[in-house]
């Protein structure tokens, strides 16, 4: 059988996933988040594979691209698709390993900082609560990850990924129980959980998938690792913990490690350079990390 | 309406009980709402220097005591289980509790003493004084980190009350065990001044450090008590023996209040048991400041009747589950933002 694949950036690990699992069958692959900048022979691209192949698995277009106007140029293209052979599938979020991970919209757009679009909640918490970048580290520790819901939540970040993967028919179950950590950051998923939803996939099409190892972990290659907190769930080193709080954190991207002092540093410079603390800002976690640490933190 | 008092215990009456005749306070049936401590349960304690014999015998009792920041005995490892010396006032906790978790950075690090450093926060934990200030403050790192260790593993946490006077930076408000001029003191010439805390004071302190425990470790149970050793000296200008008289009283309402309410606290009467009436001073040394070591007996004896229970634990007492802090929207945004297309570029 031929089979499309169009989403976004997941799809690629998805496409890998399917064809390990079964390489009888033809899986072709449109990832279409350049649509956001207007990709008219992309959106073209997905109308002729959706009308070329036998079936077509296609991420919700609501979570494929960002932008309102593609997303429903998408849907267009979509709903042109044969109704039976489009099969909707979920994309994978989860912020239960990585809590303090998160993004931030500043004066209308997402500002980055050597961990690109991602940000530590505690760090741009601290800088709002006017805190040296020289006490961010000690914030680092179970006190306030408690205090910030970290822990807690973890299971209502278990809940909505199953109710993600129901609403389409797939089962998460399987992901989380897995008892490892899946996510490299909260919506960039380890192939190991890709993989899973592509045994599901090929299911849903009447396929045996092959019992084969996974391949490799394309997003880990080339996307930022966000680490685990040492007493998160998750944390791969048991009760073990560092004696300097943040002191052995570090981010991965791709061959590069990136200390987490540097991170540090790089978001104190990012939120000075934007003046964030007078800015018109939406993040969150962040505004939660804030007020807590205003509330606990002695300057 | 009947007689109110009619049918209360004799515990309820002074003239059955510590008037009368031999009384004794391990005759006293244990009334603790059911809190008690588990073989299993890991124990520890701080406070003023009456703590340290809880310390030293409730693991001879059959208690778990948990040690954290183990070393050698001359060096004064294993008198608490971290490293932290007497803690005599409730802020002196609460600030513990903040160095250890990155909250407060006292501005003072390290006092002289003589040709050594001193830790002003626990001014006698090393006999010989630190060698450099940078021998300080690395052994503070991991000292801290022990203290973090102990609050998060507890399931018991042990406070004995002791002072309500304490020497306060005119810096910060750190508050030091010990004047600065006793052991050490400040080499930038920081001052601090002369504090007596108020029972309002201490109770703000005392639940703002039970909230914060308890949002770090929410099953922790809390047993709190009063030293019955009479403070040393005051600095308010009256006798001591008054200044004692209100340590006293204003650490058992501390006590009180801090315990009325909260099923996983309990009031532990170290104070009644070895200073009480009934004892005519018998337990006090001829200093009448200390306990003697039959005092002390007594008190873990007691300790040990009123909490450890044979008993299994069985199913974790079931607590407030804490509400979601995370929000729809908030995973939701992930999908607004997905990836830097450049590292996706790759092949």
């Amino acid at each position: 059988m031929r089979f499309g694949i169009v989403g976004n950036c997941q799809s690629r690990g998805l496409r890998d996933c399917l064809e390990v699992l079964a390489p009888d069958h033809l899986f072709e692959l449109i990832t279409i988040e350049p649509l956001d900048g207007g990709g008219e022979a992309t959106l073209m691209a997905v109308t002729a594979l959706a009308n070329e192949v036998d079936v077509l698995f296609a991420h919700q277009p609501e979570y494929a691209v960002v932008s309102a106007e593609p997303q429903q140029a998408l849907r267009h293209a979509l709903s042109q698709v044969r109704p039976q052979s489009m099969i909707a599938v979920p994309t994978v979020v989860f912020g239960g390993f990585q809590p303090d991970c998160c993004v931030l919209r500043c004066n209308g757009r997402y500002i980055e900082t050597v961990a690109s679009l991602c940000h530590s909640a505690i760090i741009a918490g601290a800088y709002l609560s006017g805190l040296p970048a020289e006490r961010v580290p000690a914030l680092f520790n179970r006190f306030v990850y408690a205090g910030l819901g970290y822990v807690s939540d973890f299971v209502q970040h278990g809940h909505a990924l199953v109710d993600s993967f129901s609403h389409l028919g797939f089962d998460a179950r399987p992901i989380l129980a897995a008892g490892r950590t899946f996510m490299h950051t909260p919506n960039h998923p380890a192939v190991a959980a890709l993989f899973e939803l592509a045994k599901q996939m090929l299911a849903r099409v009447n396929i045996e998938p092959r019992d084969v190892p996974p391949p490799e972990d394309w997003l880990m290659q080339c996307s930022l690792q966000w680490p685990v907190y040492p007493g998160l769930p998750g944390y791969p080193f048991g009760e073990q913990e560092a004696v300097t709080p943040g002191g052995a954190l570090q981010l991965v991207l791709g061959e590069r490690v990136i200390p987490w002092a540097e991170l540090i540093e790089s978001s104190y410079a990012c939120y000075a350079a934007h003046q964030l603390e007078n800015a018109d800002w939406f993040a969150p976690p962040v505004e939660r990390a804030m007020r807590f640490l205003r509330e606990h933190v002695r300057p | 309406m009947p007689h109110p008092y009619s049918a209360l215990p004799d515990s309820a009456f002074w003239s059955r009980t510590v008037g009368a005749g031999g009384f004794d306070m391990n005759s006293v049936p244990a009334v603790t709402d059911g809190f008690v401590i588990h073989p299993e349960d890991k124990v520890v304690s701080a406070g003023s220097c009456f703590a340290q014999h809880l310390a030293r015998l409730l693991p001879t009792r059959g208690f778990r005591y948990l040690v954290t920041e183990t070393g050698p005995e001359e060096r004064l490892f294993g008198v608490y289980p971290a490293r932290f010396g007497n803690v005599y006032t409730v802020r002196q906790l609460r600030q513990l509790f903040e160095r250890a978790y990155g909250l407060f950075e006292p501005k003072d690090e390290a006092w002289r003493w003589g040709e050594v450093w001193v830790d002003p926060f626990r001014p006698n934990v090393e006999p010989a004084g630190f060698a450099t200030r940078e021998a300080l403050l690395a052994d503070r790192v991991s000292h801290l980190a022990a203290v973090r260790r102990m609050f998060e593993q507890c399931d018991v946490f042990v406070f004995t009350l002791g002072m309500t006077e304490a020497w306060v930076s005119d810096a910060d408000g750190a508050v030091f065990p010990l004047a600065p001029g006793v052991h050490g003191e400040p080499e930038d010439g920081a001052t601090c001044h002369f504090h007596n805390f108020s029972v309002p004071e201490m109770v703000d302190d005392l639940q703002c450090f039970v909230h914060r425990l308890r949002l770090l470790n929410p099953s922790v149970k809390l047993v709190l008590s009063v030293s019955p050793v009479s403070i040393a000296a005051t600095y308010e200008p009256r006798h001591v023996l008054v200044s004692n008289s209100y340590t006293k009283a204003a650490l058992r309402v501390v006590a009180d209040m801090a315990v009325r309410g909260d099923a996983r606290a309990s009031y532990f009467p170290s104070y009644e048991c070895a200073a009480g009436h009934h004892t005519a001073g018998r337990y006090f040394q001829p200093d009448m400041r200390h306990i003697t070591p039959e005092g002390v007996h007594d008190v873990v004896e007691y300790f040990t009747r009123l909490y450890l229970t044979a008993d299994s634990p069985g199913e974790t007492s079931v607590l407030d589950t804490p509400p979601a802090q995370t929000t729809r929207s908030e995973r939701d945004q992930w999908y607004a933002v997905w990836c830097d297309e450049e590292l996706l570029a790759a092949p």
